[in-house]
């Protein structure tokens, strides 16, 4: 199904909001002198529409944003070019012209929600504050117009959002309450710099939508910066694809998607996760290596005041599964939904509070000193930031060997023989391995990290988020190798992942969670094309995709799995999940649906 | 082709310019060890508050004493003083530092408010009670600075081991089987050890500064024997008559605290990989 877009609010032939010609952005490295990070760059942005700047790391997408708004880091300098904002001229403008557009003409929105807020103001302190010093309203009349505006992000309660302190809300709150404060200016210039990429797929659409239907309501021009292709698509009207600074492609976003013409836009297009029709997965009756049942992890949080008691948050309740020999087990869910705790626990990084877990029929839940040494020489652990999970201080070769340690009957030359030899097979050869990891980018990090792992030939892996930080043509090619070295190496999966995109491409069989616990378990082609619990269809639904053409092309696509009733005589299990829908309080049950998929339901 | 570190420090000219002051105080303390040209503390009532002269290079203070024999001497005591506080301080502070931030529980609260106590006092309280208690000595000085800063290097690396047990490696290195003090000496110390290679050398300039402050209120080392600390105390009456008497001592200070500041910046690059490119 391919989405048609409301045509662009203004298709009159106005002069642009926006206008820049022939943009040269600098920047100040200190061995090389300058280095250009923005060349020759043009962009005509008219009222209503939305325009959307895509490129990976390192492709000038945020430069040119803060370009705009005369926000470049101190390092960076306008080199030449003009950009124009209706009849004014931005480069060479003074600091006093700059401010009156900043937040009243231009607004912002920028990535992190949680910081962009100041903690130590109300949130109703924080609207009202750019409010009445740009337009001069009392506060009576800022007041009523933030709360109008608070209302039209779709906040329940806007007096009490207007009274309440930032750090009350999650992210996807505080970044409607941003939005909120940014367009209540009522700007001529929207600027979001990845509005929504720190956020989860659910709250990302929530939040792309309304920034989307209140700009076009305003009329208000976007220029919207991110690095993700799919939702770029499903909702700019142009796109620019940028890399290294240089602009690649630029026009209507059906018809670059439709057919892209350079090829490194087909790159990026091809390099989105796609199901691919891999082996079928080992049969129903390969032996489970991982088998979990009643598994509960809780955490104690300490109360403000020490003589209250401490509240207990249950992380992971009541959870059941196992992991056949060979198979890729993913858990999907939004943050705070305990995919990553039960990893964690996997690892006996956690300590469980109920529940068993066998390892190749033996419990380990626990086990100490050796035995436990023992359990970790033969399940390892993918770490998500690359950047923090590598010892700055070490070489590669000396991070790598340092999973063999604990191996016997190795010597020092050996390990670090095998560590070289690992290195060269996730594809860092030869001089590698006397390198430190800050000269390394995030993909090579993570290939160092999945190189460590996989050293002790473990039989299995426990990847939480391995690609999440990563730009689409690193994370396929992270995503690539692991899958080679499943083959080769036949090591058992548990890959933990927010973005479904990445599952589809890697998962045999699919958990998914929510408040820590599972909703629906089955096999990848049960969980995304007969989704059962209504939470997994608005995951999926919420998740945007693109889907290649027989042509050759691309198209949007929308997820189209109907909604499903819970087996007879249940109904859908919902603590929160299924919004609109009364809670079921009592405990879920998995029943089983059709073989191997289950979903938790309650007895009606 | 230079070997990598001579490069690396000639590229760098903090570590030139602290290292060659701190070669030259350990070259003063080593002569003053060794020999005077006077004796620095034997009076001379003839030569009372000489300004520099021909004889006495430095001038002589109120006793007819050469000041740059007894700067030379004082160099020995003060520097021996500053290293040892330092040394006890650092060795003892990153261990219970390292050793509470990492593993928790309740011997390391326990610890913890004791060492909460101790930062209750001033330091130079503490270090007056301490000296009280043992008398005027040497080593008395050493003891009683080196406890009134070990809570300073504790915290300091404490907070430091705490950041860093929640990093990725650290778990990486669990998750590899490696035991907790493995972990804790291969990963964790030496990530920690840019706060306290900075806070070393600045704890040298303290411990120079409270070492002439006891000094002036008669704990610390016992007169005659030199000390910069004293000297600097003692010129106080006579600044306006003899402004040598202050300034020789002072710029002692002075160059040390300088020298070794800029000494440990430079330590601090060159003992992490990540800066050896710059």
């Amino acid at each position: 199904m391919t989405i048609e877009k409301p045509p662009a609010a203004s298709m009159r032939g106005d002069d642009p909001v926006l206008g820049i010609e022939g943009l040269q952005v600098d920047v100040r490295t200190p061995e090389r002198g300058w280095r250009r990070v923005v060349r020759d760059f043009d962009l005509e942005l008219q009222a209503g529409e939305i325009t959307a700047l895509v490129g990976e790391s390192g492709s000038g997408k945020t430069m040119i944003g803060r370009a705009i708004l005369g926000l470049l880091p101190p390092v960076a300098e306008v080199r030449g070019g003009d950009i124009r904002f209706g009849d004014t001229a931005l480069v060479g403008a003074g600091e006093a012209q700059l401010r009156r557009l900043r937040g009243r003409e231009i607004g912002m929105v920028f990535q992190e929600p949680m910081v962009s807020l100041n903690p130590a103001l109300r949130v109703g302190a924080q609207m009202t504050e750019a409010l009445r010093l740009h337009h001069g309203v009392s506060a009576g009349q800022a007041r009523s117009q933030c709360l109008a505006m608070l209302e039209r992000v779709r906040i329940s309660d806007p007096v009490a959002c207007f009274n309440a302190w930032p750090h009350q809300f999650s992210g996807g709150m505080r970044q409607r309450i941003m939005l909120a404060s940014v367009l209540v200016m009522r700007p001529r210039l929207l600027i979001a710099d990845e509005p929504t990429t720190a956020l989860d797929a659910i709250v990302q659409k929530e939040v792309m939508d309304i920034m989307v239907s209140l700009s076009r309501d305003t009329s208000t021009a976007i220029l919207l910066v991110s690095h993700d292709l799919s939702m770029v698509a499903h909702y700019a009207d142009n796109v620019i694809v940028l890399r290294k600074g240089e602009t690649i492609e630029s026009g209507r976003c059906t018809d670059i998607l439709l057919s892209p013409q350079h090829e490194y836009t087909r790159t990026l297009l091809g390099a989105l996760p796609s199901r691919t029709t891999t082996a079928a997965p080992p049969s129903a009756d390969a032996r489970p290596l991982v088998e979990v049942q009643s598994l509960r992890v809780e955490f104690t949080r300490k109360a403000v005041l020490f003589w209250r008691k401490p509240t207990i948050v249950r992380a992971v309740e009541d959870a059941d599964f196992s992991i056949r020999e060979h198979e890729t087990l993913a858990v999907v869910g939004e943050s705070g939904s305990g995919k990553t705790t039960i990893g964690r626990a996997l690892m006996r990084l956690t300590e469980t509070q109920a529940g068993t877990i066998r390892f190749d029929a033996e419990e380990i839940t626990g086990l100490d000193g050796a035995a436990l040494k023992r359990h970790r020489s033969r399940a390892q652990m993918v770490f998500q930031d690359p950047y923090s999970s590598l010892d700055p201080r070490m070489n590669l070769g000396d991070i790598v060997a340092e999973g063999l340690r604990n191996l016997p009957g190795l010597s020092k030359v050996e390990r670090k023989q095998r560590a070289c030899e690992m290195l060269a097979e996730v594809g860092l050869p030869g001089d590698y391995a006397d390198r430190h990891p800050h000269e390394l980018s995030g993909g090579q990090r993570q290939r160092v990290c999945i190189a460590r792992a996989i050293v002790s030939r473990p039989r299995f892996v426990v990847a939480d988020e391995p690609v999440s930080a990563l730009d689409v043509t690193i994370q396929k090619q992270v995503l690539d190798l692991l899958e080679t070295l499943q083959t080769r190496f036949g090591f058992t999966c548990l890959f933990i992942s927010h973005d479904l995109g990445v599952v589809e491409q890697i998962a045999d069989r699919v958990l998914v969670m929510y408040r820590g616990r599972i909703l629906e378990s089955g096999s990848r082609d049960d969980i995304y094309d007969r989704p059962l619990h209504p939470y997994t269809r608005r995951l999926l639904q919420a998740t945007p995709r693109i889907m290649r053409t027989e042509s050759g092309g691309y198209r949007l696509h929308e997820h189209e799995a109907l909604p499903r009733e819970a087996p007879p005589g249940y109904r859908h299990y919902n603590h929160g999940s299924i919004p609109g829908v009364p809670l079921t309080p009592e405990p879920p049950l998995m029943i089983e649906n059709s073989p191997g998929h289950l979903v938790a339901c309650v007895p009606t | 082709m230079k070997p990598s570190w001579i490069r690396v420090v000639l590229r760098r000219p903090n570590a030139l310019v602290g290292g060659g002051l701190m070669a030259l105080m350990l070259l003063a303390a080593t002569v003053g060890a060794l020999r005077t040209p006077y004796d620095p503390i034997i009076m001379d009532f003839d030569a009372i508050l000489q300004a520099p002269s021909a004889a006495h290079w430095l001038g002589t203070d109120e006793w007819g004493r050469d000041v740059l024999s007894r700067l030379l001497a004082g160099a020995t005591i003060t520097m021996w003083i500053g290293l040892l506080v330092v040394v006890i301080a650092v060795v003892v502070g990153t261990l219970v530092g390292e050793l509470t931030g990492f593993m928790g529980g309740w011997t390391s609260r326990c610890i913890m408010a004791l060492m909460d106590a101790l930062q209750a006092f001033p330091s130079l309280v503490l270090a007056l009670g301490v000296m009280a208690v043992f008398g005027p000595s040497r080593h008395g000085v050493v003891a009683a600075l080196g406890l009134a800063y070990l809570p300073a290097v504790v915290r300091v690396v404490r907070s430091s081991v705490l950041s860093l047990r929640e990093k990725e490696y650290v778990e990486a290195s669990r998750v590899a089987g490696n035991s907790e003090l493995f972990t804790l000496f291969r990963h964790v110390l030496p990530n920690s050890l840019s706060p306290i290679i900075v806070l070393a050398t600045a704890l040298f300039g303290w411990a120079v500064l409270s070492e002439s402050a006891l000094s002036f209120l008669g704990l610390g080392v016992p007169p005659p024997a030199p000390s910069w600390g004293g000297m600097l105390a003692d010129s106080r009456n006579y600044f306006e008559r003899a402004p040598w008497l202050a300034i020789a001592p002072g710029l002692c200070i002075s160059l040390t605290l300088l020298g070794i500041n800029l000494l440990g910046d430079a330590l601090r690059d060159l003992l992490d990989p990540r800066m050896k490119n710059l």
